[in-house]
């Protein structure tokens, strides 16, 4: 997919009441620097349902932009609805860079989203930065169980993104909401025909 | 019931060591080891078969030809045949390019093994520890997926899948045909009988080579198909022992630890 802009995009993971998951706030401020560098906005990524609060907390730690989908189809996080509605919206607009929260439902979503736009993806990332040379995201991450870190490019490929570790950033500095926000109505089948229901065991 | 395994000849991660003066991997004399992940999987499709015997478990890796051993070892286990994808063109392949040649083997197996009911994957691989390609061939495929399975049971037309979350455990009903994706279970999976050892050591294995289906797109595997490279590669610092905190009483402590994660933004 061709980047429309040099905007990044921080997925914001909501929780079943609406509030966002730490992870995705955290985000924002290594979003912060990596925006700055790469001339772009910062954009928060919110969909849930009654995402009020995330919304607003998106604003406060420094998102120039938040976009919202919001429905009861979204309450519970499900890879069907999810990835269709993230993929709507990168189509739409465009990012350079998406990074997610390596939550299970992030890494559940993460790759599953990657590969229906063809892009790249680094799972799990524990260090950030933009590669001066090239303007890459470096996205470093350990392997062989942490015995070895690698930072990973993806050159020729947009949104280039990645999963990044809970607890490895903290939460920016709280200031003053001056997000613009976008609600994009995008919906799906609540109940998708091909299962992925909750149950009982 | 037909079921295939994806799993993965990875080195044990827990036996690799560092070079202290050139701080790389030393990789001689680290064994090649099944995926743990990718055990769980198989273990999973075995219960399905203690319940069901009809059912078929297929077992396919991509790797060199070494890689057959983790088919032998999956037969020794509960599999009942195994194929092998090899091919130099398919090295240096990434996340994205290792599920897209392996969808297309999948299809390839299919057409000598009929119609899968189910994909099963180890929720990662102990070396990249990416987590990636099970998903990503469940998009190739376009299939339903569940990730970071625990346990699995047949229900009339698919699976009840009890699976982890952050906040607990959630069951989720999935139809087939579907990819599941599972992790550390709180059972061991069985060991291989002998019996069944004795079987794998005969049995043959079928490659997939680098022709194996004239419709994939050279640009899509390999190295220069893959959109993610390492730029480059480095042992972690040594982890800093952490921070003491010990004020002359406990509630004075407990102030100072407050202070430090407030201060810090932790909480």
């Amino acid at each position: 997919m061709e980047a429309k802009t040099k905007d990044l995009w921080v997925f914001i993971e909501t929780n079943e009441d609406g509030s966002p998951k730490k992870v995705g706030l955290e985000l924002l401020n290594p979003g912060r620097m990596m925006a700055d560098k790469q001339g772009g906005k910062l954009v928060a990524v919110v969909i849930g349902d009654n995402v009020a609060e995330s919304v607003e907390q998106a604003g406060i730690y420094g998102a120039d932009q938040v976009i919202v989908v919001e429905g009861p189809e979204y309450k519970q996080y499900t890879t069907d609805a999810y990835v269709k509605a993230l993929y709507h919206l990168t189509e739409k607009y465009g990012p350079t860079t998406i990074m997610i929260g390596a939550t299970n439902n992030g890494r559940d979503m993460g790759p599953r989203f990657s590969s229906r736009v063809k892009t790249g993806l680094t799972a799990d990332c524990t260090s950030l930065d933009i590669d001066e040379e090239t303007g890459n995201v470096a996205w470093t991450r350990p392997a062989f169980g942490g015995n070895l870190m690698a930072t990973i490019m993806c050159p020729d490929h947009r949104p280039q993104c990645g999963t990044v570790r809970p607890g490895v950033f903290k939460k920016p500095e709280a200031g003053e909401n001056k997000a613009e926000v976008i609600k994009e109505e995008f919906h799906v089948a609540p109940r998708p025909s091909r299962g992925c229901q909750r149950g009982s065991w | 019931m037909n079921i295939l395994v994806c799993v993965k000849q990875v080195p044990d991660t827990t036996q690799i060591k560092i070079d202290p003066v050139k701080h790389t991997l030393i990789r001689e004399g680290v064994p090649a080891i099944l995926n743990p992940f990718d055990g769980y999987a198989l273990e999973a499709a075995a219960r399905i078969k203690d319940k069901d015997p009809g059912t078929k478990i297929v077992v396919v890796t991509m790797g060199p030809p070494q890689a057959t051993a983790v088919l032998k070892e999956c037969v020794g286990i509960a599999a009942d045949k195994g194929y092998l994808v090899s091919g130099r063109t398919f090295g240096g392949s990434d996340t994205l390019a290792t599920s897209y040649i392996l969808s297309h083997a999948i299809k390839k197996i299919e057409e000598t093994e009929g119609k899968f009911d189910a994909i099963f994957c180890g929720k990662q691989a102990i070396d990249g520890d990416t987590a990636q390609v099970g998903p990503e061939i469940a998009e190739w495929l376009d299939l339903p997926q569940v990730t970071y399975g625990l346990e699995i049971e047949a229900t009339e037309d698919g699976f009840k899948v009890q699976k982890e979350a952050e906040d607990g455990m959630q069951v989720i009903g999935i139809k087939s045909p579907c990819l599941i994706t599972f992790t550390k279970p709180s059972f061991d999976p069985r060991y291989p009988t002998i019996k069944r050892k004795l079987m794998a050591n005969k049995a043959k294995f079928e490659t997939l080579g680098d022709d194996f289906d004239p419709t994939m797109d050279a640009a899509n595997y390999g190295l220069n198909g893959s959109p993610t490279h390492v730029k480059k590669s480095f042992t972690p610092p040594v982890k800093s022992g952490g921070m003491k905190i010990k004020e002359e009483t406990g509630e004075e402590s407990a102030k100072k630890l407050a202070k430090i994660l407030v201060d810090n933004n932790i909480v």
